[in-house]
């Protein structure tokens, strides 16, 4: 820890006693002083049963491949952090319907899941989330069934992680540079985004 | 403190107040410079800046719940985050009325150095036509200056603070002092070079921005790294923190006082004078009082023109400087909302490197001689535009998993994608207005603005013509797609509210003279947003940095010879 961030991190312990309610500012600026990542916090909302099913569905969305996959970025953590804290109630539960009904599913019919997820999406082929032109960016889809759900939070929880954004994209906080003619190969990976959606 | 320390007093430390305490300083005043929010200091306050994406909270996706109930205005903005929140106002602690079926959005910022540190850095000069507009089609009232007085004020302001930009030689657009130019994306010159053979009179110029591109007095060249808006320690935008106030501090003659909330002003009916300046604690609650000399008021257009209306006296029982009534009337913003996007197939082998924090320009083209004969409005509009390669996020809503998924959206999307976002001109009109409401008072005491203000016939016309330019400039450039978004935002969310105590020489007829000096109170000088008397379709802060600086020059000149 650096003075800079020692004085901000002690300005903050010293503020913290007047702050209350959904202010959490002060907390998210403590993260981004102790330099943790946004997952390195507890969580405790799925059965070991829901977490084990996310499991095999994130990395099934996205997986290992020759560069690393959702489980190696913890996108089982990120999703959970983001049910219990990030969504709306009624948002919410429509996940965790979603959820059981998969992990219902996954017990009764011994169906692969590869098979339910693309079942899911075919039902549910006509949702707003996607329409041409939508895009996964800051804000949410209130209107998202589970599956597009699922989708965006793995999406956001992979490449918006330290893994994602070091191991699978390029990663590079500091051009120096704008070039905006630079030759881009074949296979040549995007560069990492400063948030999902367009604040510059 | 006692009284006899100051020259002058500054309330504001936003764009303008940090203009006037630099100007006022280095001319020899001791100067007190007021700001309602807690103090940000330079770099260390930046709290967010060069934060990684996976520490930002659910890694920056917008924190709805904290959003709805403390920032629903702030987040109109489009750049707040988790990691500039603190710079932000927060609109459940400092609330303002306005008619929701008519909603005016006003965004604050809430730290000392107020939207410097905020705003989108675009710089562009209003012409010699803007200044002349009013006179010509009778909308308003006259400006009482010309472009060629303010000319010299645009050189000063643009050398000081570093724009960089392209001379065009464009009667519509002056050139300025330019740092080197932004480069453009390679698509970016296939569609100039289309629209400009394609479409006569319609330009296209890379963003003028308060971004450096080399070092300059000081401050570094900018590092790309893109959110401009979390703060940037090195100083590469202009900012207070970054350029006026450390150039205010060199002279040893400014004192800050931040979490000061400017109650109201004194007037003193013998010697025609602001005499006091009743300021409250916002940490402690305390009631202070200060004098000095002269008063620059420098609040933000709104913020200035409640404070004048609670300063109402037997002198002026309409509200303090208001002799003429039109304080509070004539309330501007741009027109924005309308966003065209087109989809491109050119230029599929480049890329980019580096985060660009600006985008480029289309000049206003419509009504730019004579009116235009197709054109069912008067005045104009610019596009602004912004180029993108598809990443993830714009190709995340496909069906699918698994490798090809992954594989999918870890490389770049196989087209370009140009938007255009139309900023238009608002004429003034008396019924788009600041007042006060005594009924409503806020945490302090002090009586809420009123916002009444809707966009009319001409801005709603120039909106139809914006749509239906944008797709023929994207027909031009050699679109294989396009889409356009035709509803106007609401009024505010230009963040270039302007015009609520004009300029003018007739002192019936507006509220500041052709110096930004009140017409009833001679040590009283006005320069934010709201001295001006029309609003171009430019961005208006060089104009406002431009006006502040012209206004301290007079004034202090005025001082020194007894005057003030």
């Amino acid at each position: 820890m650096n003075r800079r961030q020692f004085m901000q991190l002690s300005a903050l312990v010293l503020a913290g006693g007047a702050v209350s309610g959904p202010r959490l500012a002060v907390d998210q600026q403590q993260l981004f002083v102790l330099g943790r990542s946004f997952i390195e916090q507890p969580v405790d909302l799925f059965s070991s049963a829901q977490r084990k099913l996310l499991q095999a569905a994130v990395e099934t969305i996205i997986p290992r491949t020759d560069t690393p996959g959702a489980l190696d970025a913890s996108v089982d953590r990120f999703i959970e952090l983001c049910v219990a804290q990030f969504m709306t109630e009624p948002e919410r539960t429509v996940f965790i319907a979603g959820l059981d009904e998969l992990v219902n599913a996954v017990d009764q019919q011994q169906s692969d899941l590869i098979t339910l997820l693309t079942e899911l999406e075919e039902q549910h082929s006509d949702a707003v989330w996607y329409q041409l032109g939508n895009r996964v960016g800051n804000g949410f889809d209130s209107s998202a069934p589970f599956i597009c759900q699922l989708k965006e939070l793995t999406v956001v929880g992979f490449f918006m992680s330290e893994v994602g954004a070091t191991q699978v994209l390029r990663h590079n906080p500091m051009p120096g540079q704008f070039d905006g003619e630079t030759v881009l190969a074949s296979d040549q990976p995007s560069w990492a985004r400063n948030t999902p959606g367009d604040l510059s | 403190m006692s009284d006899a320390q100051f020259d002058a007093i500054v309330i504001g430390s936003g764009i303008t107040g940090g203009w006037a305490a630099k100007e006022l300083t280095e001319k020899g005043l001791r100067v007190l410079m007021l700001d309602r929010s807690p103090d940000v200091k330079h770099g260390e306050d930046y709290h967010g800046e060069h934060v990684s994406s996976w520490k930002l909270p659910f890694y920056g996706k917008e924190q709805r719940q904290l959003n709805d109930q403390e920032y629903f205005m702030s987040r109109h903005s489009g750049v707040l985050s988790a990691a500039n929140r603190h710079l932000f106002n927060n609109d459940r602690d400092n609330p303002y009325q306005y008619d929701t079926t008519k909603p005016f959005h006003w965004i604050r910022g809430g730290g000392v150095g107020g939207r410097s540190l905020l705003w989108y850095r675009q710089c562009y000069r209003f012409s010699p036509a803007d200044f002349n507009a009013n006179r010509e089609d009778g909308h308003g009232s006259a400006w009482p200056i010309s472009y060629e007085d303010i000319a010299p004020w645009y050189d000063y302001v643009e050398d000081f603070i570093g724009v960089s930009g392209q001379a065009e030689g464009l009667a519509q657009l002056p050139d300025g002092k330019f740092l080197p130019p932004m480069q453009f994306y390679g698509i970016e010159k296939t569609v100039k070079k289309r629209i400009e053979n394609k479409l006569p009179g319609v330009n296209m110029t890379i963003g003028r921005t308060a971004v450096l591109t080399e070092n300059h007095r000081g401050r570094a060249a900018c590092h790309y790294c893109g959110p401009c808006e979390r703060g940037c320690s090195s100083g590469s935008y202009f900012s207070t923190q970054s350029s006026t106030l450390p150039a205010a501090r060199a002279t040893g003659k400014l004192i800050l006082r931040a979490d000061s909330v400017v109650e109201r002003l004194e007037y003193d009916r013998d010697t025609k004078r602001i005499s006091a300046v009743h300021v409250i604690d916002s940490k402690t609650g305390e009631r202070l009082m200060f004098s000095a000399k002269l008063v620059f008021l420098c609040a933000s257009t709104i913020a200035s023109t409640q404070i004048l209306f609670n300063s109402s006296s037997d002198d002026f029982p309409n509200g303090m400087a208001n002799s003429s009534g039109v304080m509070g009337k004539y309330l501007m913003d741009h027109t924005t909302g309308i966003v065209a996007t087109a989809v491109f197939l050119d230029n599929l082998d480049n890329y980019y490197y580096g985060n660009r924090p600006n985008g480029f320009y289309i000049p206003r083209f419509r009504n730019n001689l004579d009116q235009d004969g197709d054109a069912e409005f008067i005045r104009g509009y610019g596009f602004q535009g912004n180029s993108t390669r598809p990443h993830w996020g714009d190709l995340a809503n496909q069906k699918g998993f698994g490798k090809a998924y992954k594989d999918a959206l870890s490389q770049p999307g196989n087209y370009w994608a140009i938007g255009l976002a139309g900023f238009g001109e608002c004429l003034p009109n008396a019924n788009n207005r600041v007042t006060v409401d005594k009924a409503k008072l806020d945490r302090f005491g002090i009586p809420q603005v009123r916002v009444a203000m809707e966009w009319r016939q001409n801005e709603l016309k120039a909106r139809e013509d914006m749509a239906l330019q944008a797709q023929k400039i994207f027909r031009a450039a050699g679109a294989v797609f396009t889409v356009t978004n035709g509803e106007l935002n609401n009024p505010g969310e230009g963040i270039h509210e302007m015009g609520t105590a004009r300029m003018g020489d007739n002192p019936r007829e507006s509220v500041l003279n052709k110096w930004n000096q009140s017409h009833d109170i001679a040590n009283l000088f006005v320069t934010d947003g709201s001295c001006m008397v029309s609003s171009s379709c430019v961005n208006p802060s060089l104009t406002y940095m431009a006006l502040t600086a012209r206004a301290c020059d007079y004034a202090v000149t005025q001082l020194n010879k007894g005057l003030i």
